[in-house]
């Protein structure tokens, strides 16, 4: 019973959290780790643990060379008697070797199938047919590879591509045909700027990365597919810069990514919690982006991207609350009015989570802080509401929320639409009715419209709970208690890491920014990069300054 | 072992080092005791943390020189198997001190400038979670923590001071320099064991710090802040009220909001200004029962820090609900002027020993 509580307590278990901080020779302990960990195969070990494994019982059984077995094994595989998307089709090439072209009807563009594979094969004169002709003369598909492997062939015509089978031969050919349905670039709906590009990711893994890559033209930018570790079988890219990202980060990342065993990773927001240091936090330890330029400006600072299959989210990691404050608007606006727009949001956030809070201790305990005028006008407004005022706070705070929710869920128009009746009718009624008190009513839509200044979304549902919490903090006990769960709740930021970096960066712990993060610097001395990353160019610059520490030696490097 | 460390630099251990030094500066003491015969302490408090800064550096000093990484293996280096758990107990003992100091201050003046009518217990309740949690989530949550709320307690103390720079009146601080020389000496003297065990802490926590060298800049930093806040604070007070009026004030930091009201405005400046002090009060307390914690642990080879910090927490808060609700309220008065008056002699005496003892060993080993 003891060691139970123990181990649930973690009790003489050091804080097995991973650390992004660095040494006293300004060099993380891990990189070190990290750099005699290359080329150990360690993303290979990972990704044997994950879905393709689960998926295909298979594992690295190879082809038959009779082309009857390979048909029976794959038919058997795919269950074809009676799942009728699996498309077989058998012909004869024009070298007259018997062949089988597999796809999944709909994946795969069967157009594109019949006129650049099957009809050229056909066609194709006579002679020996090797894989390497075959490539060569007839088959017109760009992108094609040689497989052997049974579950790397299932792998593939899942995921649209065509499996090329000739008889006598153990070997498949995997080509290009993916031509699915899909919802083309359109606007960044939940992320909108009035300047800057208006781009936003789509559902598809191809799409968003060649929009990150039309941002980011560098050699360096790394896209490495691999498989989500869901049964699913989801595809995963993860983006990053090979020369500046911290290695250290990135093997944290696959690490991670590589202990993901789940049934179903339908979306980016699955693999979050999956893999982020405190899933029942809630705040997030990711940035969720639709906006390409967002994730290549984290990208160009050494931060690594990840875009899952049927998401229009990337990832980012590591995120800190700065990331997840500011807006990319900012940079595009001129430096003051930047700066200003910044000052005002961390005023809404400030006024969002204390503004109700504080009200309800002031009114409640500390009257002597309101002046007689807004007393009395708080008194009047209240004269026949009946329920206590902090749980008319509440009630309207739960409202908003309601009201919000709606909004969100019902398309278009209509959502719009429903803010507005939620907002100037529900109130006024909630007023008529003795529901609610003009006041509060007051207290609680700046608090909303400060919530609403939190560009991210997570955040935003975050911080609307956090309120709630000091209401009821400010009903227990006025601002003795507020502050106490002020300072709780500071220290639980405090006390939070995304990826080994904590999420106060810069502010505390303090990196080598010479301005508090609430201002915005100048673009012109954009060539520093974030300091709590610790890229590699970081740690390139202070070997060539041989180890000095604090040299700020994040400067980009110049293509 | 989990002894919830983590490595913050120098910036955020000179930041809950210097909250903690200001706190017990500004708030801690007994103005019955410090304005008994004048006021000087515009004088000997800022003194007082220069020459606590002063006995810090020797110890960090003589730690470097026997290779220990902090204060517990320095008095385990020292004094051996029998005496440093001792010595251990006694130090644990004033930093658990200088974190119900403060906090027994603040929860009185809640008590009667906010919540008279409620009982002391229940504004303990609400101070410690937040206490508590702080300590229980780490050193380096402390530090950072602190760090984030430095800035507001700095600018919320001067905007106090800037706001009652209208009552200012010089003949305040007739006589000067308030107390004769050995007056003063002595003063100063007693204050060392307000302020040094906050840098005690940075020592107790240095390898938390990432090495001595970075705790030493962090103590330095923070003793020269807070011995500036210390002079503008105290000088603003001596101008402000005369030393017979201090002696009677409770709190009199707490009382120089009042000389400037903002009449009809939305916020009033001082009931605000003393939650944001007490914020700073939670986070020194926090503090000083982690790094109390910490060398108690290590003494006594405990495999995990938070039980410690709970008892050390819970002791802390009983201890003021027992001196404040309880009739013993002149038995702990006695007790705090017995501190006031000698704690600062094993606080220093004791990690000098250590130190000495050390060194002394390892020429003798070399």
């Amino acid at each position: 019973m003891l060691e139970k509580l123990f181990k649930k307590l973690n009790f003489d278990v050091p804080d097995p959290r991973f650390e992004l901080l660095e040494t006293e020779k300004g060099v993380p302990n891990e990189r070190r780790e990290a750099k005699a960990k290359k080329g150990s195969a360690f993303w290979c070990k990972g990704r044997a643990k994950t879905g393709e494994g689960r998926r295909n019982d298979q594992g690295s059984e190879r082809l038959s060379f009779s082309l009857q077995k390979n048909e029976r094994l794959f038919r058997a595989l795919f269950s074809s008697d009676i799942n009728t998307d699996i498309i077989f089709r058998r012909f004869e090439t024009g070298f007259g070797e018997e062949a089988l072209v597999i796809f999944m009807n709909g994946m795969a563009d069967a157009a594109s199938v019949s006129d650049f594979i099957i009809r050229p094969l056909m066609d194709a004169a006579e002679g020996e047919a090797d894989e390497m002709r075959i490539l060569e003369c007839a088959v017109q598909i760009g992108e094609a590879e040689e497989s052997c492997e049974i579950a790397a062939i299932e792998a593939a015509i899942l995921e649209g591509r065509t499996a090329l089978f000739l008889n006598g031969r153990r070997r498949a050919l995997l080509l290009e045909t993916r031509g699915f349905e899909k919802r083309s670039v359109t606007t960044a709906e939940n992320e909108r700027i009035v300047r800057g590009p208006q781009e936003g990711f789509t559902e598809s893994i191809r799409t968003n990365v060649t929009l990150v890559r039309r941002i980011v033209k560098t050699r360096d930018l790394i896209a490495s597919y691999r498989d989500a570790g869901g049964e699913n079988g989801t595809k995963l890219a993860l983006l990053y810069r090979k020369n500046i990202v911290n290695p250290a980060l990135l093997s944290e990342i696959e690490g991670r990514l590589a202990r993901i065993e789940t049934a179903l990773v339908s979306s980016s927001g699955v693999i979050e919690q999956l893999i982020e240091d405190s899933p029942c936090s809630p705040l997030p330890q990711t940035l969720a982006t639709e906006r390409p330029d967002r994730v290549a400006s984290f990208l160009m600072n050494g931060s690594v991207a990840l875009i899952a299959e049927g998401s229009p989210f990337a990832l980012i990691m590591p995120a800190t609350a700065a990331a997840l404050l500011n807006s990319p608007e900012d940079v595009y606006m001129r430096r003051p009015l930047g700066t200003l727009m910044r000052i005002v949001r961390y005023i809404g956030v400030f006024i969002s989570l204390i503004l109700p809070g504080y009200f309800v201790a002031v009114a409640l305990y500390h009257q002597g802080l309101l002046s007689t005028e807004v007393l009395s006008t708080l008194i009047k407004s209240r004269e026949m509401v009946f329920e206590p005022l902090p749980f008319e706070m509440i009630l309207l705070l739960f409202v908003f929320q309601l009201i919000r929710e709606a909004g969100m869920r019902v398309p278009g128009s209509v959502g719009q639409a429903i803010g507005v009746i939620g907002g100037l009718i529900l109130g006024q009624a909630a007023v008529s009715a003795n529901l609610a008190s003009t006041v509060i009513l007051i207290i609680v839509a700046l608090s909303g419209l400060g919530n609403l200044c939190i560009p991210d979304y997570s955040t935003q549902i975050a911080a609307s709970y956090f309120r709630i919490g000091f209401v009821i903090a400010a009903w227990l006990g006025g601002l003795l208690a507020l502050t106490g769960a002020f300072i709780i709740f500071t220290a639980y930021m405090a006390n939070l890491k995304s990826f080994g970096v904590p999420f106060l960066s810069p502010t505390a712990p303090k990196t080598f920014t010479k301005r508090p993060a609430i201002l915005r610097g100048a673009i012109g001395r954009g060539v520093r990069m974030d300091d709590w990353l610790n890229t590699e160019a970081e740690a390139e610059e202070r070997a060539n300054e041989g180890g000095k520490r604090g040299s700020g030696g994040l400067r980009r490097k110049k293509a | 072992m989990n002894m919830r460390l983590g490595r913050i630099g120098k910036r955020e251990g000179a930041s809950a080092c210097a909250i903690a030094m200001t706190v017990s500066g500004i708030f801690t003491f007994e103005t019955k005791l410090l304005y008994e015969h004048g006021n000087a302490t515009y004088i000997t408090l800022p003194l007082a943390v220069l020459a606590s800064l002063a006995v810090f550096l020797l110890i960090a000093g003589l730690m470097e020189k026997n290779g220990s990484v902090n204060l517990g293996e320095l008095i385990a280096k020292g004094f051996g198997g029998v005496l440093a758990p001792l010595a251990a107990i006694g130090l644990t003992m004033l930093v658990f001190y200088s974190a119900y100091a403060p906090m027994s201050q603040f929860i009185r003046a809640m008590h009667g400038l906010f919540f008279d009518g409620v009982s002391y217990s229940r504004i303990v309740v609400f101070t410690l979670p937040a206490v508590l949690i702080t300590a229980l989530l780490g050193f380096e949550t402390i530090g950072r923590t602190a760090k984030l709320i430095a800035p507001a307690l700095f600018i919320v103390l001067m905007l106090s001071i800037a706001g009652s720079t209208s009552e200012f009146e010089a003949y305040r601080l007739h006589p000067l320099p308030g107390l004769s020389a050995l007056q003063i000496a002595v003063q100063t003297l007693e204050e060392i064991g307000t302020f040094l065990p906050a840098l005690m802490c940075l020592l107790i926590n240095a390898d938390g710090l990432n090495d001595l060298k970075t705790a030493k800049r962090a103590g330095i930093e923070a003793a020269l802040f807070s011995s500036l806040i210390c002079l503008v604070a105290q000088l603003a007070l001596g101008l402000c009220y005369t030393y017979k009026e201090l002696g009677e004030l409770f709190m009199p930091m707490f009382r120089i909001n009042y000389l400037n009201k903002f009449e009809a405005h939305f916020m009033r400046m001082d009931k605000l200004a003393h939650m944001i002090w007490l914020g700073g009060g939670m986070i020194a307390a926090a503090f000083c029962i982690h790094s109390g914690a910490r060398l108690f642990s290590q003494s006594f080879d405990m495999r995990d820090i938070r039980p410690v910090i709970c008892a050390g927490a819970v002791l802390s808060s009983l201890m003021i609900m027992i001196e404040v609700e309880s009739k013993m309220s002149e038995a702990f008065f006695a007790v705090k002027e017995f501190l006031n008056e000698y704690a600062f002699i094993p606080i220093c005496a004791v990690p000098l020993a250590a130190a000495l003892a050390a060194s002394g060993r390892k020429r003798r080993y070399a």
